[in-house]
Protein backbone atom coordinates (compact mmCIF):
# COMPACT_ATOMS: atom_id res chain seq x y z
CA UNK A 1 0.00 0.00 0.00
CA UNK A 2 1.28 3.00 -0.89
CA UNK A 3 1.95 5.70 1.88
CA UNK A 4 2.95 9.27 1.83
CA UNK A 5 5.62 10.79 3.69
CA UNK A 6 5.00 13.80 6.24
CA UNK A 7 7.96 15.66 3.18
CA UNK A 8 5.45 14.67 0.50
CA UNK A 9 2.65 15.89 2.83
CA UNK A 10 3.41 19.22 2.94
CA UNK A 11 4.66 19.60 -0.15
CA UNK A 12 1.16 18.61 -1.90
CA UNK A 13 -1.01 20.29 0.98
CA UNK A 14 -2.40 22.79 -1.35
CA UNK A 15 -3.40 20.08 -3.59
CA UNK A 16 -5.15 17.68 -1.01
CA UNK A 17 -8.11 20.17 -0.26
CA UNK A 18 -9.30 20.04 -4.09
CA UNK A 19 -12.62 18.24 -4.22
CA UNK A 20 -12.49 14.56 -5.21
CA UNK A 21 -8.62 14.96 -5.29
CA UNK A 22 -7.88 14.51 -1.92
CA UNK A 23 -4.80 12.29 -0.22
CA UNK A 24 -5.83 9.59 -2.09
CA UNK A 25 -5.55 11.19 -5.57
CA UNK A 26 -2.27 11.83 -4.49
CA UNK A 27 -1.07 8.18 -4.00
CA UNK A 28 -2.55 7.38 -7.21
CA UNK A 29 0.08 10.09 -8.60
CA UNK A 30 2.97 8.55 -6.83
CA UNK A 31 1.79 5.29 -7.95
CA UNK A 32 2.01 6.03 -11.37
CA UNK A 33 4.20 6.44 -14.08
CA UNK A 34 4.06 8.33 -17.46
CA UNK A 35 5.98 8.57 -20.93
CA UNK A 36 6.37 12.43 -22.37
CA UNK A 37 7.56 12.13 -25.69
CA UNK A 38 9.87 14.73 -26.37
CA UNK A 39 10.20 16.90 -23.62
CA UNK A 40 10.66 20.37 -26.05
CA UNK A 41 8.39 23.25 -25.61
CA UNK A 42 5.12 21.05 -25.13
CA UNK A 43 6.75 18.29 -23.03
CA UNK A 44 9.48 20.48 -20.94
CA UNK A 45 6.17 22.05 -19.57
CA UNK A 46 3.75 18.81 -19.35
CA UNK A 47 7.04 17.16 -17.17
CA UNK A 48 7.44 20.44 -15.22
CA UNK A 49 3.77 20.18 -14.02
CA UNK A 50 3.55 16.00 -13.06
CA UNK A 51 7.08 16.68 -11.37
CA UNK A 52 5.37 19.42 -9.18
CA UNK A 53 2.01 17.57 -8.81
CA UNK A 54 4.22 14.51 -7.96
CA UNK A 55 3.47 11.83 -10.12
CA UNK A 56 6.01 8.97 -9.05
CA UNK A 57 7.99 8.20 -12.68
CA UNK A 58 8.49 9.98 -15.42
CA UNK A 59 9.77 8.59 -18.68
CA UNK A 60 11.40 11.03 -20.84
CA UNK A 61 12.28 10.33 -24.61
CA UNK A 62 13.88 12.70 -26.85
CA UNK A 63 17.15 12.61 -28.62
CA UNK A 64 19.91 15.45 -29.48
CA UNK A 65 21.52 17.98 -27.54
CA UNK A 66 20.14 21.62 -26.71
CA UNK A 67 20.71 24.22 -28.99
CA UNK A 68 19.83 28.47 -29.02
CA UNK A 69 16.71 27.61 -30.84
CA UNK A 70 15.56 25.48 -28.44
CA UNK A 71 15.24 28.19 -25.67
CA UNK A 72 12.61 30.26 -26.46
CA UNK A 73 10.05 27.29 -25.50
CA UNK A 74 11.87 24.33 -24.21
CA UNK A 75 11.60 24.90 -20.21
CA UNK A 76 14.11 22.06 -19.13
CA UNK A 77 16.86 23.27 -21.30
CA UNK A 78 19.24 26.27 -19.83
CA UNK A 79 21.74 28.23 -21.49
CA UNK A 80 24.45 26.90 -19.79
CA UNK A 81 23.34 23.23 -21.13
CA UNK A 82 24.07 24.16 -24.97
CA UNK A 83 25.46 21.64 -26.99
CA UNK A 84 24.86 18.67 -24.33
CA UNK A 85 22.09 16.09 -24.27
CA UNK A 86 17.99 17.38 -23.55
CA UNK A 87 17.01 14.59 -21.56
CA UNK A 88 19.98 14.99 -19.09
CA UNK A 89 19.18 18.55 -18.51
CA UNK A 90 15.73 17.67 -18.05
CA UNK A 91 16.24 14.96 -15.67
CA UNK A 92 18.56 17.88 -13.75
CA UNK A 93 16.31 20.81 -13.54
CA UNK A 94 13.56 18.09 -12.82
CA UNK A 95 15.48 16.59 -9.48
CA UNK A 96 15.94 20.15 -8.52
CA UNK A 97 12.16 20.64 -8.57
CA UNK A 98 11.47 17.35 -7.13
CA UNK A 99 13.79 15.07 -5.84
CA UNK A 100 11.73 12.20 -5.23
CA UNK A 101 10.97 12.05 -8.43
CA UNK A 102 11.92 8.41 -10.36
CA UNK A 103 13.36 9.87 -13.90
CA UNK A 104 14.20 7.25 -16.86
CA UNK A 105 15.80 9.18 -19.80
CA UNK A 106 15.97 7.84 -23.02
CA UNK A 107 18.48 9.86 -25.80
CA UNK A 108 16.03 9.17 -28.58
CA UNK A 109 12.83 9.83 -29.82
CA UNK A 110 10.11 6.94 -30.94
CA UNK A 111 10.56 5.40 -33.77
CA UNK A 112 9.14 1.96 -35.25
CA UNK A 113 11.83 -0.12 -33.16
CA UNK A 114 11.80 0.90 -30.07
CA UNK A 115 7.84 2.59 -29.65
CA UNK A 116 6.46 -0.53 -28.22
CA UNK A 117 9.11 -0.88 -25.28
CA UNK A 118 9.20 2.66 -24.43
CA UNK A 119 5.57 3.26 -24.43
CA UNK A 120 5.89 -0.43 -22.37
CA UNK A 121 7.50 1.65 -19.54
CA UNK A 122 4.58 3.67 -17.98
CA UNK A 123 0.82 4.01 -17.21
CA UNK A 124 -0.26 6.62 -19.55
CA UNK A 125 1.57 8.59 -22.46
CA UNK A 126 1.46 12.57 -22.86
CA UNK A 127 2.59 12.64 -27.15
CA UNK A 128 4.46 15.96 -27.48
CA UNK A 129 6.40 14.99 -30.58
CA UNK A 130 6.85 17.66 -33.43
CA UNK A 131 6.30 14.59 -36.03
CA UNK A 132 3.66 12.71 -37.21
CA UNK A 133 5.68 9.38 -37.41
CA UNK A 134 6.06 9.38 -33.66
CA UNK A 135 2.75 10.70 -32.85
CA UNK A 136 1.24 7.49 -35.31
CA UNK A 137 3.55 5.27 -33.81
CA UNK A 138 2.58 6.41 -30.09
CA UNK A 139 -0.91 6.39 -30.81
CA UNK A 140 -0.87 2.64 -32.54
CA UNK A 141 1.26 1.11 -29.18
CA UNK A 142 -1.20 2.95 -26.79
CA UNK A 143 -4.16 1.79 -28.15
CA UNK A 144 -2.75 -1.93 -28.41
CA UNK A 145 -1.56 -1.43 -24.97
CA UNK A 146 -4.86 -0.49 -23.36
CA UNK A 147 -3.43 3.12 -22.76
CA UNK A 148 -4.08 6.32 -22.35
CA UNK A 149 -2.79 9.11 -24.58
CA UNK A 150 -2.91 12.75 -24.45
CA UNK A 151 -2.40 14.16 -27.53
CA UNK A 152 -0.88 17.97 -27.57
CA UNK A 153 0.09 19.90 -30.42
CA UNK A 154 0.69 23.74 -31.48
CA UNK A 155 1.10 25.90 -34.67
CA UNK A 156 1.77 29.90 -33.98
CA UNK A 157 -1.04 30.95 -31.29
CA UNK A 158 -2.69 28.22 -32.35
CA UNK A 159 -2.78 24.97 -29.89
CA UNK A 160 -5.13 21.63 -29.62
CA UNK A 161 -5.54 18.74 -26.96
CA UNK A 162 -7.40 15.63 -26.87
CA UNK A 163 -7.21 12.68 -25.04
CA UNK A 164 -7.26 8.74 -26.45
CA UNK A 165 -8.77 6.48 -24.00
CA UNK A 166 -8.31 3.34 -25.60
CA UNK A 167 -11.93 0.98 -26.71
CA UNK A 168 -13.56 4.25 -25.81
CA UNK A 169 -12.64 7.33 -27.90
CA UNK A 170 -11.40 8.18 -31.58
CA UNK A 171 -7.75 7.79 -31.83
CA UNK A 172 -5.24 9.75 -33.94
CA UNK A 173 -5.85 7.80 -36.90
CA UNK A 174 -9.29 8.12 -36.98
CA UNK A 175 -8.65 11.91 -36.48
CA UNK A 176 -6.11 12.21 -39.23
CA UNK A 177 -7.23 8.76 -41.11
CA UNK A 178 -4.34 9.18 -44.25
CA UNK A 179 -0.54 11.22 -43.72
CA UNK A 180 -0.58 14.55 -43.02
CA UNK A 181 2.43 15.63 -45.47
CA UNK A 182 1.91 19.24 -45.52
CA UNK A 183 3.15 19.56 -41.72
CA UNK A 184 6.36 20.99 -41.63
CA UNK A 185 9.45 19.93 -39.47
CA UNK A 186 9.62 23.67 -38.15
CA UNK A 187 6.40 26.27 -37.37
CA UNK A 188 6.05 29.25 -36.12
CA UNK A 189 5.66 29.06 -31.62
CA UNK A 190 5.96 30.78 -29.00
CA UNK A 191 6.78 29.29 -25.80
CA UNK A 192 3.64 30.70 -24.33
CA UNK A 193 1.32 28.98 -26.51
CA UNK A 194 3.51 25.60 -25.67
CA UNK A 195 3.63 25.93 -22.59
CA UNK A 196 -0.75 26.57 -22.33
CA UNK A 197 -1.72 23.39 -24.09
CA UNK A 198 1.17 21.64 -22.39
CA UNK A 199 -0.37 22.63 -18.63
CA UNK A 200 -3.88 21.68 -19.96
CA UNK A 201 -2.15 18.08 -21.18
CA UNK A 202 -0.42 17.56 -17.51
CA UNK A 203 -4.05 18.57 -16.07
CA UNK A 204 -5.47 15.77 -18.46
CA UNK A 205 -2.88 13.35 -17.07
CA UNK A 206 -3.34 14.30 -13.19
CA UNK A 207 -7.01 13.53 -14.25
CA UNK A 208 -7.10 10.42 -15.89
CA UNK A 209 -4.63 8.53 -13.20
CA UNK A 210 -6.44 10.15 -10.05
CA UNK A 211 -9.81 9.70 -11.18
CA UNK A 212 -10.96 13.64 -11.16
CA UNK A 213 -13.09 15.36 -13.22
CA UNK A 214 -13.88 14.28 -16.92
CA UNK A 215 -10.97 14.28 -19.56
CA UNK A 216 -11.22 15.23 -22.91
CA UNK A 217 -12.00 11.68 -24.22
CA UNK A 218 -13.16 11.93 -27.78
CA UNK A 219 -13.06 15.82 -27.58
CA UNK A 220 -10.76 18.36 -29.38
CA UNK A 221 -10.03 21.25 -28.01
CA UNK A 222 -8.70 24.06 -30.54
CA UNK A 223 -7.69 27.39 -29.37
CA UNK A 224 -6.31 30.46 -30.70
CA UNK A 225 -4.57 32.92 -28.28
CA UNK A 226 -4.56 35.49 -30.94
CA UNK A 227 -8.20 36.41 -29.53
CA UNK A 228 -8.42 33.72 -26.78
CA UNK A 229 -11.37 31.44 -28.65
CA UNK A 230 -11.82 28.30 -27.57
CA UNK A 231 -13.52 25.71 -29.24
CA UNK A 232 -14.63 21.76 -28.60
CA UNK A 233 -15.73 19.30 -31.06
CA UNK A 234 -16.69 15.98 -30.94
CA UNK A 235 -14.38 13.55 -32.69
CA UNK A 236 -16.31 10.08 -33.82
CA UNK A 237 -14.02 7.13 -33.86
CA UNK A 238 -14.28 5.81 -37.38
CA UNK A 239 -15.42 2.14 -38.18
CA UNK A 240 -12.99 1.10 -40.20
CA UNK A 241 -10.14 2.60 -38.45
CA UNK A 242 -6.75 0.25 -39.09
CA UNK A 243 -5.87 1.32 -35.39
CA UNK A 244 -8.62 1.06 -33.35
CA UNK A 245 -11.73 -0.04 -34.53
CA UNK A 246 -11.00 -4.08 -33.29
CA UNK A 247 -11.23 -2.41 -29.81
CA UNK A 248 -15.24 -0.98 -30.25
CA UNK B 1 -26.54 29.75 -51.30
CA UNK B 2 -24.10 31.62 -49.01
CA UNK B 3 -21.41 29.63 -46.69
CA UNK B 4 -19.40 30.89 -43.94
CA UNK B 5 -16.10 29.40 -44.41
CA UNK B 6 -13.62 29.63 -40.98
CA UNK B 7 -9.97 28.74 -41.46
CA UNK B 8 -7.55 27.85 -38.48
CA UNK B 9 -3.37 26.97 -38.47
CA UNK B 10 -1.46 26.63 -41.85
CA UNK B 11 -4.99 27.07 -43.75
CA UNK B 12 -5.31 30.61 -42.07
CA UNK B 13 -1.77 31.40 -42.73
CA UNK B 14 -1.75 30.54 -46.58
CA UNK B 15 -5.24 32.07 -47.13
CA UNK B 16 -4.24 35.35 -45.25
CA UNK B 17 -7.90 35.61 -43.12
CA UNK B 18 -9.06 33.85 -40.89
CA UNK B 19 -12.77 33.35 -42.39
CA UNK B 20 -14.68 34.61 -45.25
CA UNK B 21 -18.15 34.01 -47.29
CA UNK B 22 -18.54 31.59 -50.10
CA UNK B 23 -21.60 32.42 -52.54
CA UNK B 24 -22.16 29.04 -54.63
CA UNK B 25 -25.73 27.94 -56.37
CA UNK B 26 -28.01 25.85 -54.56
CA UNK B 27 -27.34 22.33 -56.17
CA UNK B 28 -23.69 22.97 -55.81
CA UNK B 29 -21.38 20.44 -53.35
CA UNK B 30 -18.81 20.42 -50.94
CA UNK B 31 -16.07 19.69 -53.39
CA UNK B 32 -17.24 22.17 -55.45
CA UNK B 33 -16.56 24.64 -52.55
CA UNK B 34 -13.60 23.03 -52.05
CA UNK B 35 -12.32 23.49 -55.14
CA UNK B 36 -13.74 27.12 -55.64
CA UNK B 37 -11.89 28.51 -52.27
CA UNK B 38 -8.75 26.70 -53.46
CA UNK B 39 -9.16 29.09 -56.60
CA UNK B 40 -9.08 32.23 -54.84
CA UNK B 41 -6.11 31.43 -52.85
CA UNK B 42 -2.80 30.17 -52.58
CA UNK B 43 -1.05 27.26 -54.41
CA UNK B 44 -0.24 26.32 -50.57
CA UNK B 45 -3.55 26.96 -49.70
CA UNK B 46 -4.83 24.33 -52.34
CA UNK B 47 -1.86 21.67 -51.19
CA UNK B 48 -2.93 21.97 -48.06
CA UNK B 49 -6.61 20.84 -48.90
CA UNK B 50 -5.92 18.71 -52.18
CA UNK B 51 -3.20 16.25 -52.93
CA UNK B 52 -1.20 15.53 -55.80
CA UNK B 53 -3.82 13.64 -57.56
CA UNK B 54 -6.65 16.76 -56.96
CA UNK B 55 -8.16 14.28 -54.19
CA UNK B 56 -9.67 16.20 -50.77
CA UNK B 57 -6.73 15.26 -47.92
CA UNK B 58 -8.92 12.98 -44.93
CA UNK B 59 -6.18 14.48 -42.39
CA UNK B 60 -7.83 18.09 -43.38
CA UNK B 61 -10.67 18.08 -40.65
CA UNK B 62 -13.84 19.16 -41.28
CA UNK B 63 -16.52 20.92 -39.21
CA UNK B 64 -20.01 21.77 -39.82
CA UNK B 65 -21.67 23.85 -37.56
CA UNK B 66 -19.75 22.62 -34.56
CA UNK B 67 -20.20 18.70 -35.74
CA UNK B 68 -17.01 17.03 -37.05
CA UNK B 69 -17.78 15.61 -40.46
CA UNK B 70 -15.49 13.07 -40.89
CA UNK B 71 -13.96 10.71 -44.04
CA UNK B 72 -16.43 8.01 -43.50
CA UNK B 73 -19.48 10.66 -44.10
CA UNK B 74 -20.44 12.85 -46.80
CA UNK B 75 -21.07 16.30 -46.06
CA UNK B 76 -24.24 18.03 -47.72
CA UNK B 77 -24.42 22.07 -47.91
CA UNK B 78 -26.86 23.91 -46.26
CA UNK B 79 -27.54 27.76 -47.10
CA UNK B 80 -25.82 29.62 -43.98
CA UNK B 81 -23.55 26.57 -42.97
CA UNK B 82 -20.35 27.80 -41.68
CA UNK B 83 -17.77 25.66 -42.32
CA UNK B 84 -14.43 24.91 -40.42
CA UNK B 85 -11.71 23.63 -41.79
CA UNK B 86 -8.20 22.82 -39.50
CA UNK B 87 -5.45 21.59 -41.41
CA UNK B 88 -2.87 19.24 -39.02
CA UNK B 89 -0.74 20.25 -36.83
CA UNK B 90 1.94 18.35 -34.30
CA UNK B 91 4.12 20.67 -33.40
CA UNK B 92 5.68 19.25 -30.13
Amino acid sequence: MTVLSNKEKAVYAWQFTVPGFGEEGQKKLKESSVLVSRVGGLGSVVAYELAAAGVGKLVLAHAGNVKESDLNRQLLMTDDWLGKPRVASARKRLLELNPRLDIEIIPENINEHNAADIVSKSDLIVDCAPLFQERFLMNKEAVNQNKPLVDCAMYELEAQIITIIPGESACLSCLYPDWPEVWKREFPVFGAVSGTVACLGAMEAIKIISDLGEPLSGTLLTMDLRDMSFLRTNIKPLKHCPVCSHKF
Amino acid sequence: MQIKMKYSAQLKREAGISEELVDLQPDQSFDHLLATIANQHSIGFRNVIFDDQNSRRKSLLIIQNGRQVNSEETLKLNNGDEILLMSPIAGG
